[in-house]
C-alpha cells in the first residue's frame, strides 16, 4: 500500500515538474513571439530604414571633366585626380611639427599653415587640388588631424597654347572662360551614385547595377591644329615683342569649311595659373574686341562695286594730288597717285580712289554689302562673349560717313568677322559659319555631335569673288602687301593701318594705330585664310611692314605642315570637309 | 519473498514493444531513411543558399578590389598621358632643338622649294 502511494506521489511530482517546464517554455515562447511581433511588425519600418542606413552607401563614382583635344587628337586640356588637404585643428597634436611637415610637402610657407592650424574653426582647407605626386607623398605621412579628399584637377599640358580658346576652370571644377565655360555641361557630365552595401568595417561588399545616365563627361575634339596654333602664336609673340605693341591677334581659318585652325591673342596667359594674370590678359580679343578695320575694309567696298557692275578692275580713277576734302574734312593718301585703275586703287590702298568708288555704290547699297559679309552680327562661333561690332544704319550716317566707311572708319568689327568676310571672297562668295568644335565624343567613344560646314548666306557671286581674288593677288605682288608674299605660293590679301580713336578728344590718334593684314593662300585654291592685327605698335606702324610678315611666316610654315600631313596620308590636311557647292547657298 | 509477476503479465507488458516484427522493423527503417533523406535535402538547400550568399559577398569584395585597381591604373595612364603631352609640347621641343642640338631655322636662301601651289592645286581639285 505504501509503495502504491509512493508511486502515485512520484507520478504527481513528475506531472507538476512537467507542467512547470511546459509553462516556463510556453511563457518564454510567448515572450519571444511578442518581441518578434514588436520587432518584425510594429517597428518594421523604423528598423528596416536603420539597417539600410547602416549597410547601404551611395558610392560617388569619380567623374572627371572630359578632355579637350586638337583635330589630331593631341591633348590640350585633361583632368587628373588630385588631393585636397584639409585639417580639423582641434585634432592636431603638434602644430609646429605638423606645419613644418606640411610646408615641405605642399610648398606653402610654414607660418601660413600654423595660422590655419591655430584657428578656432573646426575645419580649414590647407591646400586644394594638390598634384598627384605630392598628394601620394602626403597620404603616406598620416599626420594627426590632417586629412585629404580626392578632387579632380584640370591640367593644360601645352601651357599658354590656345589658352584664349580653351579658357579655364575654377576651384569648383566649373568652366569660367572659353570653351571650358561655353561647353561646361558637355565636359562635366553628371555624377553617378550607384548604391553599395558595406560590411561592419565599412568596406563595400557589393554594389547594385550602375544606373544609366543620360549625359556623362564628353570630350571636345576641336578643329584647331596644335602645330598651326603653335606657329601662329610664336610668330605673333615675336611681332608683338619686336614692335613693343600693346596687343596682337591672329586667326587662321580654312576658308572652304569655316574651321578655325588657330586663334591666338597676345598678351596670353597660362590657364594652369590663370589667377596670376590680370583679366585683360585672359580676354579673347579675336571675338570680344572691336576695332576700326581701316584699309582692309576697302575690300568690302570693292566687292560691292564689282558685284553691282559699277566699275571694272581696269577702269581708271583720278586720285588727285594725294588728298580729298569732303565737307571740311581732308582725307589724305600716302602719296600723290594721280590716275589709278580700280585694281591699283586697292593695290596702293588709295583712300581717295576708294572714296570715289564708294560714291558710285551709294550708302544704301554699301550698307547692304556690309551686312551681307556678316558685319554687325555675331558669327555664331561656339565661344562666349562674342560681340556684334558696330555698323550704323545708313539713316544715321553723316555727310562724310560713306567716305569714312569706305576706308574702314566709322565702322567697328571683330577680327573674326573680318576674316570670315575674307574667307567668303576666298571660297567663291559663300559666307561660312566659323566653328571650333569638330566633334563632341561621349565617354564610350560614341559621337554625341559632329559639326559640318555651314553656309550662312551668299555674299557675292563666284565671278566677283574671282575678280576680287585677282585684285588681292596684285596687292601682294605689286602693292602694299609685298611682305606677305611666300615663295612657291600665290598669295591674295590686303593690308590695313587704322588710326585709333582718342577717348579724350574724340578724334583720331596720330600715334596709336592698329596694323593689320588679311589674306589667303594658295590664292586660287585657298586652304588657309589668316588675319593678323597688331594693336598700338611703338616700333613701326604699317600693316604692310608689321602684320604682313607675320602672315607670310604663318602661312608658309602652316602650308608646309599641311602638305607634310597630306603626304603622310591625312586627306583632311589639304582639303578637309568641303562646303556645299556655292550654288546651294541660302 | 519477492513478488513474482506471472508469465502472462510479462507477455502482455513487454512483448509488443521489445520484440517488433520483421515487417515492423523494415517499415521503421524505411521511415527513418525518408526522414534522413528529407532532412539531408533541406540541409543541402540551406547550405547552398548560405554558400551562394557567401560567394556573392566574396565576389563583391573581389570586384571592389579590381575596381580600385582599375581606377588606380586609369589614373596612372592619365598622368602618363599628361606627361607625354607636356614632353611633346612644341615649345619645349623647339627650345631643346635650339639649345641642346644647336639647330636654327634655315634662312630663305637655304630653302629650295620642290612644290608650289600649282602642285597643291593638282593634288586637290579647286573648289570653283
Amino acid at each position: 500500500m505504501r509503495k502504491n502511494s509512493s508511486s502515485v506521489m512520484d507520478a504527481r511530482s513528475t506531472r507538476v515538474r512537467t507542467l512547470v517546464i511546459f509553462v516556463s517554455l510556453a511563457s518564454f515562447l510567448l515572450l519571444t513571439l511578442v518581441r518578434l511581433f514588436d520587432l518584425q511588425i510594429r517597428q518594421h519600418k523604423r528598423l528596416t530604414a536603420g539597417a539600410i542606413r547602416q549597410h547601404q552607401r551611395k558610392i560617388p563614382l569619380p567623374t572627371k571633366r572630359g578632355s579637350i583635344l586638337d583635330r589630331n587628337g593631341k591633348e590640350l586640356a585633361v583632368s587628373l585626380q588630385s588631393y585636397s588637404v584639409f585639417a580639423h585643428p582641434s585634432f592636431v597634436e603638434d602644430v609646429s611639427q605638423t606645419s613644418s611637415e606640411l610646408s615641405s610637402l605642399l610648398d606653402i610657407p610654414e607660418e601660413v599653415i600654423s595660422k590655419k592650424l591655430l584657428s578656432q574653426r573646426s575645419f580649414v582647407w590647407i591646400k586644394r587640388r594638390v598634384d598627384p605626386d605630392k598628394g601620394k607623398a602626403f597620404l603616406e605621412r598620416k599626420l594627426p588631424g590632417i586629412f585629404s579628399v580626392e578632387e579632380s584637377k584640370r591640367y593644360y599640358p601645352k601651357q599658354e597654347l590656345a589658352s584664349h580658346v580653351l579658357g579655364f576652370v575654377g576651384l569648383d571644377d566649373k568652366g569660367l572662360e572659353g570653351l571650358e565655360f561655353s561647353h561646361n555641361h558637355y565636359l562635366v557630365g553628371s555624377t553617378q551614385y550607384p548604391v553599395g552595401y558595406s560590411d561592419a568595417l565599412g568596406r563595400i561588399a557589393f554594389r547594385e547595377a550602375e544606373a544609366d545616365v543620360t549625359l556623362e563627361n564628353c570630350d571636345l575634339i576641336l578643329t584647331v591644329d596644335e602645330t598651326i596654333q603653335y606657329i601662329a602664336e610664336r610668330a605673333l609673340e615675336k611681332s608683338v615683342a619686336r614692335s613693343k605693341a600693346r596687343a596682337g591677334t591672329i586667326i587662321v581659318m580654312d576658308p572652304q569649311t569655316g574651321q578655325i585652325l588657330a586663334m591666338a591673342d597676345r598678351p596670353a596667359f597660362n590657364p594652369n595659373h590663370y589667377a596670376a594674370y590680370p583679366p585683360a590678359f585672359r580676354r579673347n580679343r579675336a571675338i570680344t574686341d572691336c576695332y576700326e578695320p581701316g584699309s582692309t575694309f576697302k575690300v568690302i567696298m570693292a566687292a560691292g562695286v564689282l558685284e553691282e557692275g559699277l566699275m571694272s578692275p581696269a577702269e581708271r580713277i583720278y586720285c588727285g594730288m594725294g588728298g580729298i576734302t569732303l565737307n571740311g574734312f581732308h582725307i589724305r593718301d600716302y602719296k600723290k597717285y594721280g590716275w589709278l585703275s580700280f585694281s591699283e586703287v586697292l593695290q596702293n590702298s588709295s583712300n581717295v580712289g576708294a572714296i570715289k568708288a564708294a560714291s558710285r555704290l551709294g550708302k544704301e547699297r554699301f550698307n547692304d554689302y556690309i551686312r551681307r559679309f556678316g558685319f554687325g552680327e555675331r558669327t555664331g562661333i561656339e565661344l562666349p562673349g562674342e560681340v556684334r561690332g558696330m555698323v550704323r544704319n545708313p539713316r544715321d550716317w553723316s555727310s562724310i560717313s560713306l567716305a569714312a566707311v569706305s576706308i574702314g572708319q566709322e565702322v567697328s568689327v571683330t577680327p573674326l568677322q573680318l576674316l570670315v568676310a575674307f574667307c567668303s571672297i576666298a571660297n567663291g562668295g559663300a559666307l561660312m559659319r566659323p566653328y571650333l568644335i569638330q566633334t563632341i565624343r561621349g565617354p564610350h567613344g560614341e559621337i554625341i555631335r559632329e559639326s559640318s560646314p555651314q553656309i550662312i548666306r551668299r555674299s557675292i557671286s563666284p565671278a566677283t569673288a574671282s575678280t576680287m581674288t585677282d585684285m588681292l593677288i596684285q596687292v601682294v605682288q605689286q602693292g602694299t602687301g609685298r611682305n606677305a608674299a611666300i615663295p612657291g605660293y600665290t598669295v591674295a590679301g590686303k593690308t590695313g593701318t587704322s588710326q585709333k580713336l582718342e577717348g579724350r578728344t574724340g578724334g583720331y590718334s596720330h600715334s596709336k594705330v592698329v596694323a593689320s593684314f588679311a589674306g589667303f593662300v594658295p590664292a586660287h585654291s585657298p586652304r588657309l585664310a589668316v588675319l593678323v592685327t597688331i594693336d598700338e605698335p611703338k616700333i613701326g606702324s604699317w600693316g604692310g611692314t608689321l602684320a604682313a610678315p607675320v602672315f607670310a611666316e604663318v602661312a608658309q610654315q602652316s602650308m608646309l605642315h599641311l602638305e607634310t600631313r597630306f603626304r603622310e596620308g591625312d586627306p583632311r590636311a589639304l582639303g578637309g570637309r568641303r562646303a556645299d557647292a556655292p550654288g546651294k547657298a541660302n | 519473498m519477492p513478488h513474482l509477476a506471472s508469465t502472462t503479465d510479462l507477455l502482455t507488458r513487454v512483448q509488443p514493444a521489445s520484440i517488433p516484427s520483421k515487417r515492423e522493423k523494415a517499415r521503421r527503417a524505411k521511415d527513418l531513411a525518408k526522414i534522413l533523406f528529407t532532412a539531408g535535402i533541406i540541409l543541402a538547400g540551406a547550405l547552398l543558399y548560405v554558400w551562394q550568399h557567401i560567394q556573392i559577398i566574396r565576389l563583391g569584395y573581389s570586384l571592389e578590389r579590381l575596381n580600385s585597381e582599375l581606377s588606380a591604373l586609369m589614373q596612372e595612364e592619365k598622368e602618363l598621358t599628361v606627361k607625354i603631352a607636356e614632353l611633346k609640347s612644341l615649345g619645349r621641343i623647339e627650345a631643346m632643338a635650339r639649345r641642346k642640338l644647336e639647330m636654327a631655322e634655315p634662312t630663305p636662301s637655304q630653302i629650295i622649294l620642290l612644290s608650289s601651289d600649282r602642285q597643291t592645286q593638282a593634288q586637290v581639285p579647286p573648289e570653283r
